[in-house]
């Protein structure tokens, strides 16, 4: 057994090259060579930490130009001293400052908006109040997404952030309630799903793009939602949206007729009989079988969505143990379907999905 | 001359008297039971022992690696609390009546396994040159970088995840995060101290899911603050087809095992990151930035909203991964969270901030008091939801999933009832508990 005193000279010979640091992690980590690593990495952070301070009291200095201190936090994802935050937080809401400075110190500091609850009171009344320059509304809006999926909202100002989010939902700045419609939406809130589904329905209206409104809506899709995501299906606005309703309506057991429609309709694009299989796999795979008999039968579909339905029966059989003896008819009929493709199939791609589904077998 | 004539004939003669016979074989076990199916270490010790299966005289043997080996190992008769095996080879002296001896093992940093069982102990007969008396596979199993993960490696990740897919035992890691939202009154997990330790356990209970698919699976971590191709690749997490600007469906290549992935009557991922595949996410705190937030755990913690939040943000864009009620569905939930729970590590080493009992490693110390802004779950001493099976208010109504199984390799680490307390070292706790709770990362040093 080697000393350390001997493993050392090793380790120090071997670590002379250019990647010393690439060289200690691949010849392994003796006591002594773990704290050379953690100094090297403590001085990393030491010196990350004198940068950030560093670019933070060029921004905060008001005695420099407005250029020079955005310059300085360029490339900087946020301000690390607290004492600092708590600075920019405060240039946030200064009138004096420029609107620019203003919205990259929230930037900036946005993540401590959890900890200063007199700040964030302060932050919520300038995204209420339309007077607020329209790119630090949405900059605020930004940063109460941010709080919510960072986790670091705290849970006596929740019901004030979603109520001020809903707030401005509607709001006459596109970019404040796209933030405020999608944040509510991917929460699951039930205020922000009736607007959506309301704006689906008229055409005049149109808050957000509709295929934007329905992907919204798809988040957390349920009963309330499924009518107006029907309609989409059967009368889309444009072809993006058509797409996602379809996705969308898998949980809707009611739907599964029109999507097995849509995967048997060879007029169909790829891309929305894809969006059908997908969402009829997702809710009921035992029909996968059944619906995308067609599509397998079809030379004209696109490879994409011939070899998901190839994979997403080969899937359920896999999860089901590969019992032969339960198959339905359509299983297989579905088989034989695919042992034809295994040979005949013009794509080379489906040839192979096909002989892996009969080789799993 | 007579006399080193005599000497050489003398020697040899003792040599032949304590050669081993070629019958002789040696017998390896890793974790002290004769199955293959624990054969994992980590940087970590892990106990092991040898013995001699046929009936002689006491042998002499000496551990190395087989130089085939992709995965190393290094090798200790004891180590003291804290440290872990540091010797390229061991001596053991093996009784002639086949009783064990106990030694300890652990994976040479830097020299991590590629695939199952490719790391190799050698028995030598005498010395590291002797005669090959027996051999045992083992595998040298961290948690790696996900862009640098060999197609073979990185194939097995995404398969086990499809199982537990297709299988339905995905699904109640979705059903505990969205409970986990504050709108609920309740926070064990986000926006309160327990955040890193909650997640701790809750990503280690999704790999031991994998691994008993698997057992060559770890969770390899995504560095937000680093370019990664080879993760937002068709072959791995999928990409988004840039046009039209709204879209948010990952396209997977038709071999990626995730091609058909669902969940909560959902078909595919939704994720847009707001990056390039090839580029770095913007807004994310480096790892420097990170460990720059301060060296006592209540300033560590801001963690939580960048680089955790922000890479949430960045990586899923108006997708699932940027919200709470969401973000498990798209499976780069736990390679993000595989990257913040290896910051913590990386910070607790680079700061030795291991101990249970000061609050520069963790704050609060303690049981809930009853009342306060600390919310229940945040105290060390707290047991968390949902393992804890409790359902009264503030916790939410159901406790999906239940207690945290019990594992035979990782006994009582964490105990079916995590608290923030077991999940401080996870190298030893509880103390003399060697094994740890069975994961490390691949540039995180034990010591």
């Amino acid at each position: 057994m080697p000393t350390y005193r001997s493993y050392d000279r090793g380790l120090l010979v071997r670590c002379a090259g250019v990647f010393a640091t690439v060289l200690i992690v691949t010849i392994g980590c003796g006591a002594q060579e773990s704290d050379n690593l953690r100094a090297e990495a403590r001085a990393s952070a030491a010196a990350a930490a004198k940068s950030n301070r560093a670019a933070a009291t060029v921004f905060l200095d008001r005695a420099q130009s407005a250029e020079a201190r955005l310059a300085a936090v360029k490339n900087v994802p946020s301000i690390l001293d607290r004492g600092d935050t708590v600075s920019a937080l405060e240039r946030v809401r200064d009138e004096e400052e420029p609107v620019a400075i203003r919205v990259r110190a929230i930037e900036l500091a946005g993540h401590a908006l959890g900890r200063d609850d007199e700040q964030l009171t302060e932050v919520l009344a300038l995204l209420r109040n339309p007077d607020t320059p329209s790119p630090l509304r949405a900059a605020v809006a930004e940063a109460l997404h941010l709080l919510l999926i960072g986790g670091s909202a705290p849970a006596t100002r929740h019901e004030d952030i979603i109520a001020t989010l809903r707030a401005v939902m509607k709001d006459a700045d596109a970019a404040v309630r796209t933030i405020a419609l999608s944040t509510l939406a991917a929460e699951g809130d039930d205020a922000a799903q009736q607007v959506l589904a309301t704006d689906l329905r008229d055409p005049s209206s149109q808050l957000i793009p509709p295929e934007q409104a329905v992907a919204l809506l798809a988040l957390h899709p349920d009963g309330d939602t499924a009518p107006a995501l029907r309609e989409v299906l059967a009368n889309p606005p444009n072809a993006q949206a058509q797409i996602e309703a379809a996705q969308a309506l898998g949980a809707d057991v009611q739907s599964h007729d029109d999507l097995q429609q849509v995967i048997g309709n060879t007029e169909a694009s790829d891309e929305l009989r894809f969006a059908a299989v997908g969402a009829l796999n997702a809710n009921a795979p035992e029909k996968i079988a059944a619906a995308a008999l067609p599509l397998l039968n079809d030379e004209g579909a696109g490879d994409d969505v011939r070899i998901y339905a190839i994979k997403a029966v080969q899937a359920l059989q896999e999860a089901n143990g590969g019992l032969e003896s339960v198959q339905s008819p359509a299983e297989k009929a579905f088989d034989a379907a695919v042992n034809k493709l295994r040979t005949k199939a013009k794509s080379a791609a489906v040839r192979d999905a096909a002989k892996a589904y009969v080789t799993k077998k | 001359m007579l006399l080193l004539r005599r000497a050489v004939v003398f020697s040899l003669a003792v040599a032949c008297c304590l050669a081993v016979p070629v019958s002789a074989q040696v017998e390896i076990q890793i974790n002290n039971t004769a199955a293959t199916t624990d054969d994992y270490v980590n940087w970590g010790p892990t106990s092991a022992r040898a013995r001699r299966t046929t009936a002689g005289s006491a042998i002499t043997v000496v551990l190395i690696n087989s130089a085939a080996g992709v995965g190393k190992v290094r090798f200790a008769s004891s180590v003291p609390a804290g440290s872990t095996a540091t010797a390229t080879t061991l001596t053991l002296s093996l009784p002639g009546n086949g009783a064990f001896v106990p030694f300890f093992v652990a994976g040479q940093f830097g020299s991590p396994s590629a695939n199952d069982k490719d790391a190799v102990i050698q028995a030598r007969n005498g010395t590291a040159a002797g005669a090959l008396l027996g051999t045992r596979a083992l595998m040298v199993r961290v948690r790696k970088n996900a862009n640098t993960l060999t197609p073979a490696e990185r194939n097995r990740f995404l398969t086990a995840l499809r199982t537990l897919n297709t299988t339905g035992r995905y699904l109640p890691y979705q059903q505990v995060h969205k409970l986990q939202i504050p709108n609920q009154g309740f926070r064990d997990a986000h926006g309160a101290p327990a955040f890193l330790a909650w997640h701790r356990s809750y990503i280690l209970r999704l790999e031991r899911d994998l691994q008993s698919v698997d057992p060559s699976v770890s969770l390899p971590f995504w560095r937000f603050d680093q370019a990664a191709p080879n993760v937002f690749h068709v072959d791995f997490m999928g990409v988004t087809n840039p046009s039209p600007s709204t879209n948010t469906v990952v396209t997977f290549s038709s071999t990626n095992p995730l091609l058909t992935w669902s969940i909560e009557g959902l078909s595919g991922i939704r994720r847009r990151p707001q990056f390039a595949p090839g580029a770095i996410p913007p807004n994310v705190n480096t790892q420097d930035q990170t460990l720059a937030l301060g060296t006592i755990y209540s300033l560590f913690r801001g963690m939580e909203g960048n680089p955790h939040g922000s890479a949430h943000n960045e990586g899923g864009g108006p997708g699932w991964l940027s919200s709470l009620a969401t973000a498990v569905r798209d499976p780069l939930f736990f390679m993000l969270h595989s990257n913040v729970d290896r910051l913590w590590a990386r910070w607790q080493w680079v700061n030795s901030r291991f101990s249970t009992t000061t609050t520069a490693s963790y704050n609060p110390l303690g049981t809930f008091p009853g009342s306060g802004a600390t919310p229940i779950g945040s105290y060390i001493n707290d047991t968390m939801w949902p393992w804890n099976g409790v359902t009264a208010a503030p916790r939410p109504s159901t406790a999906p999933a239940g207690p945290f199984p019990p594992s035979s390799t990782y006994p009582n680490t964490p105990p079916t009832q995590p608290r923030p307390f077991n999940n401080i070292d996870y190298r030893t706790n509880p103390p003399g508990n060697f094994a740890g709770m069975g994961f490390s990362y691949a540039d995180v040093p034990f010591v």
